[in-house]
């Protein structure tokens, strides 16, 4: 039984995400912040997921590791993780993966860094939480870990306290934190966000390379789509809470299948265009408790015609799916075509 | 953890320790000036002369103008000698120092029964927020600020003392000579201290604990699959542990002027009492023996928690 549900085949998916939904409740009831998002991903395979402010990315992440506050909020849906579903999971059992199979990386290092504990003791302890190791040992351990993320003299850092690191450094040792019990995946919830550019190039370098050379999947949640088309082979375009478009990431460059995708790759800046107005998607993202009924783009949308009013499945399209019922009838232009036409 | 930091700031809180000494005591030996009645005429008896009075008053360098006294007191008193008391002819230190393990006892004990109560009421309200027992305790706490503790000490004479006789009613035998028995008579005054301390406690153990609870960096612990038991007594005491000194120090003045009447009530000649009846007598060198005891003890408390702050939060950088 044990072996039927560990299997790791590379048939097998490594996550298999199914109509995971988020709702909050609020003193006026309860919203859904997420709405039946699904995916897969496989082993060592590399998801990004994009969208704005407030469409649920994060939400889902933390919902994947069982982090959202209980008594705020109701999880449906299912996630099978290993071929086990995370959302039915009991507190004991997610402990026991969190942070060993799987783990996480926030947006802000400095806040998520406990700032009275040296982080050398912060990430030997998720390593003693997680293996019977000797504190000498697990010393060793973490001082080649804050090696493999690229701190200088690591063996003095390991005493220091966050606040004496910068924001880069910070982000490293959450790195090396999240990474030291090789976990299959790695989710990271704008890990570069907070980042000097500069900075963030380094630390999304890092990440491909530890994903590479340890096999670790990765879920990258970011508004970068420029991140992403670096980093990730896949790419989910979250809308409203919804998946809009889920594509390998050369097909959505070239050729997205949702206006949305298209209109974010419109209004991505570009240095061989000069001289025009930067377009933007006009409109703003409908509120949680104040979804438009049928598509939930069509107020934003330049192709929105009275079919739109259907709620639209998300649906195969090549090879990708995607959720709107006019793909197939509109022709959208993407990231490639525009610099190409601008050089 | 003990490094340069933690040296310069001991550093400097000594050397702000003498102006405050001076200070504190000058402006008591002003406030006995301005009491009415006259020690001469106390000491020269009912019946005295106004020559005699005068005699007295000569003797005692009590003509002298108050500047002069006070050098005179000050002078003396960094010389180790804190003069005689005028209606005992007492050495002052002598009493103090004789007086002073009770009112320490006494002000421990009510210390740690704060803390051990008050911490471990805030530390399960705190978990179950908005839960009965969370709103017991932090009503409790209420209660426990208002009250006054000497009314609280007759409550707690007549039922622990009088009906159950389970502790004695009163007095205390000294804790260098006998301390169990010490320990024993300093339970009861000790708990009707302690009450408005175990609120305070309670009260922002609760408090800190919840906003630790709601930041981002427990939020990573979860993540890391830390068991609970650790995110909580590791990670959340340590980062309240700043705020906790906070009420301790200022706990621990509170409590220091409590047992003026707590001492009273319990019929116990600790420091409370000998500065009680030494004001009421104008009896300078005693009151300004044992202001500066206070007030020495006062500071290196404050003195300790600040070193404690350094040593526990990082973060804390020298003045």
């Amino acid at each position: 039984m044990k072996r039927l549900l560990d299997v790791e085949s590379p048939a097998a998916p490594l996550l298999k995400v199914e109509d995971l939904s988020v709702f909050f409740r609020t003193g006026a009831g309860e919203v859904q912040a997420t709405d039946s998002i699904s995916f897969s991903l496989a082993p060592g395979e590399r998801l990004g997921i994009v969208g704005e402010s407030g469409c649920g990315k994060t939400v889902t992440g933390l919902a994947l590791l069982g982090l959202l506050p209980r008594f705020l909020t109701r999880v449906t849906g299912k996630a099978y993780f290993e071929g086990n579903d995370l959302i039915a999971m009991k507190r004991s059992q997610l402990r026991a993966i969190s942070g060993r199979r799987l783990a996480m990386i926030f947006q802000e290092p400095m806040r998520a860094l406990d700032p009275v504990f040296t982080i050398g003791e912060q990430i030997s302890e998720t390593l003693r939480a997680h293996m019977s190791i000797g504190k000498r040992e697990a010393r060793n351990k973490v001082i080649d870990a804050l090696a493999e993320v690229g701190i200088p003299s690591p063996a003095r850092r390991y005493d220091d306290y966050p606040h004496t690191l910068s924001g880069g450094m910070q982000q490293r040792v959450m790195i090396a934190m999240a990474l030291i019990c090789k976990p299959r995946l790695l989710i990271a919830d704008e890990p570069t966000t907070a980042l000097d550019v500069t900075v963030q190039a380094q630390i999304i370098d890092l990440l491909q390379r530890l994903s590479e050379s340890t096999g670790t999947a990765l879920i990258f949640i970011t508004h970068d789509l420029g991140v992403v088309a670096e980093l990730c082979t896949r790419v989910l375009i979250a809308y409203a809470g919804q998946v809009v478009e889920d594509s390998p990431i050369e097909t959505v460059y070239r050729a997205p299948r949702h206006p949305y995708t298209s209109g974010l790759f419109r209004s991505m800046p570009s240095l061989g265009i000069r001289g025009t107005v930067l377009p933007s998607i006009g409109g703003r993202v409908p509120s949680l408790g104040n979804m438009p009924s049928g598509c939930r783009f069509r107020e934003r949308c330049g192709y929105a015609q009275p079919v739109c009013l259907v709620k639209p499945e998300l649906q195969p399209s090549g090879d990708a799916c995607v959720r709107c019922v006019r793909t197939h009838e509109i022709t959208l232009p993407g990231a490639v075509e525009r610099a190409g036409n601008g050089v | 953890m003990w490094d340069r930091r933690v040296f310069r700031l001991i550093g400097s809180s000594i050397l702000q320790t003498g102006p405050i000494l001076v200070a504190a005591t000058f402006i008591v030996f002003v406030l006995m000036h301005l009491v009415p009645g006259d020690i001469a005429i106390t000491l020269a008896g009912e019946s005295a002369t106004a020559e005699r009075i005068e005699e007295i008053r000569s003797m005692y360098g009590l003509d002298q103008p108050i500047i002069i006294q006070y050098a005179t007191w000050f002078w003396k008193m960094i010389h180790g000698d804190l003069s005689v008391s005028l209606l005992s002819r007492e050495p002052v230190l002598q009493s103090i120092l004789y007086r002073l393990p009770v009112t320490l006892l006494i002000v421990s004990l009510a210390m740690v029964m704060s803390l051990a109560i008050g911490v471990t009421l805030g530390v399960f309200a705190s978990l179950r927020p908005r839960s009965t027992l969370d709103s017991v305790v932090t009503t409790l706490a209420s209660v426990g600020i208002a009250l006054p503790n000497f009314w609280l000490a007759m409550i707690l004479v007549s039922f622990l003392a009088l009906r159950f006789q389970w502790l004695p009613v009163s007095g205390m035998t000294n804790p260098v000579q006998n301390p169990a028995d010490a320990l024993y008579h300093a339970f009861l005054p000790a708990l009707a201290l302690a009450a408005g301390g175990v609120a305070e406690v309670a009260r922002q153990t609760r408090s800190a604990l919840m906003e630790v609870q709601a930041s981002q960096h427990m939020r990573t612990l979860a993540a890391k699959g830390l068991p609970q038991s650790a995110i909580f007594w590791k990670h959340g005491l340590k980062n309240i542990s700043v705020t906790l000194l906070t009420v301790v120090g200022l706990l621990f003045n509170r409590l220091l002027g409590g047992t003026v009447v707590i001492e009273a009530v319990f019929a116990i000649s600790g420091m409370g009492s000998l500065v009680v009846s030494a004001a009421t007598g104008k009896d300078f060198p005693v009151v300004q023996g044992v202001m500066l005891a206070m007030v020495v003890i006062v500071i290196f408390v404050n003195l300790a928690i600040e070193i404690l702050y350094a040593v526990l939060d990082p973060r804390v950088k020298r003045r």
